[in-house]
């Protein structure tokens, strides 16, 4: 799964972001923009989020609901919530493993 | 900044457009997302598999009505006779090459004039294929229809005389603008743009380098000859967009009902 969003080059690191912050549910794109910059502290792009948005609902990772006026909320599907626990659960693995090393370097 | 949005192509703004738009108005770019918005626009062209196309057909794939389905079959003669351009100037510069010397000495030169009918030809050729441009491209796509409107005159005119460069410059610069204006409409393929604009910058070049070296200098002749084939691409060029014709539906008064019918290309 990790290859998921590896493949996916520049928008790899905003579709993991954008993928956790449709982890509590459907949002559209303003929302997701606003989310994405207080889960990050970096601002996305329209640009960047709808090349992400394009290219993860090309794979199946997220889907559009019905438009509400001119906005699109977007939601996870089962494979983009299996995608994003697999990121998360590498990441975590990772994360243990560098404290751990830098934990026994620094006693 | 929600102009920016206009530079995506047709199909992605068909199916983001209106949510890009409500989020640039809601919360307008600054100086970094208009730049991220461009570089969003360029992604969407690289990949347009992105969209599903069949949201918005492009023109060449739309059903059409018979009276413009028939405009099209027109357009798509008119592109095999731009093909046809792409014979006679490559004859053309071939009866020139081979013309009788003419002069002694430094003074000799080849006299070309033979070639002068199919070099005329060649570009009013090229000139039909502009005005199969016109009845094909959409009213929206008027960067490329300016290009080719001025290039549809341009080409005549130069056909006049290989001499008159300033007719080249026109045409060459309506080529750029059609070819341009029809990639960034989706009406055109990457691959025919740049082979247009490519082409044109290869002649360009080695002519402003021959004027360079003073007007009497002639280009060389690995050059003219590299000219002379790269801009043979342009005729290619203009001919095949015009070749796919759409599935159209009949709609016409007392007919049994609506029929489609997909034409060969």
């Amino acid at each position: 799964m990790n290859q998921g969003l590896t493949e996916l080059g520049r928008f790899a690191e905003p579709s993991l972001y954008i993928l956790a912050s449709l982890a509590d549910g459907p949002k559209h794109g303003y929302a997701i923009m606003t989310d994405v910059e207080s889960i990050s502290g970096q601002p996305l792009g329209p640009g960047t989020l709808y090349g992400a948005l394009a290219r993860m609902e090309k794979r199946g990772l997220i889907e559009a609901l019905e438009p509400v006026d001119r906005r699109r909320p977007y939601k996870l599907t089962g494979l983009g919530a299996t995608t994003l626990r697999a990121q998360l659960e590498g990441l975590t693995a990772f994360s243990r493993l560098g404290l751990d090393r830098l934990g026994g370097a620094s006693r | 900044m929600s102009r920016l949005v206009d530079c995506y192509p047709r199909a992605w703004r068909a199916r983001y457009g209106d949510e890009l738009e409500d989020l640039v108005a809601g919360r307008p770019p600054g100086l970094g997302g208009s730049v991220d918005l461009i570089r969003g626009a360029i992604d969407a062209h690289r990949h347009p598999e992105l969209v599903d196309v069949t949201a918005v057909l492009p023109t060449g794939d739309e059903p059409v009505s018979r009276k413009r389905y028939e405009d099209l079959r027109a357009a798509r003669r008119l592109g095999q006779a731009s093909w046809l351009g792409a014979v006679a100037w490559i004859f053309a510069w071939v009866v020139a090459a081979n013309g009788p010397m003419v002069g002694t000495g430094d003074d000799a030169y080849r006299d070309g004039m033979a070639a002068m009918p199919l070099y005329f030809t060649a570009l009013l050729l090229l000139s039909a294929g502009l005005v199969g441009q016109m009845v094909r491209l959409p009213a929206r796509a008027r960067v490329a229809r300016f290009g080719a409107f001025i290039a549809i005159f341009a080409a005549p005119l130069w056909g006049l005389g290989p001499w008159l460069l300033l007719f080249a410059a026109i045409l060459f610069v309506g080529l750029v603008l059609l070819a341009l204006g029809a990639w960034w409409t989706s009406e055109w393929s990457g691959a025919g743009a740049l082979a247009v604009v490519g082409s044109i910058g290869i002649v360009a070049v080695l002519i402003a380098v021959s004027l360079v070296a003073g007007f009497r200098e002639p280009l060389g002749q690995g050059a003219l000859i590299v000219s002379v084939s790269v801009l043979t691409l342009s005729w290619l060029a203009v001919g095949a967009n015009l070749q796919s014709l759409p599935a159209f539906v009949e709609d016409a008064p007392g007919s049994d009902g609506p029929a489609t019918e997909t034409a060969p290309a």
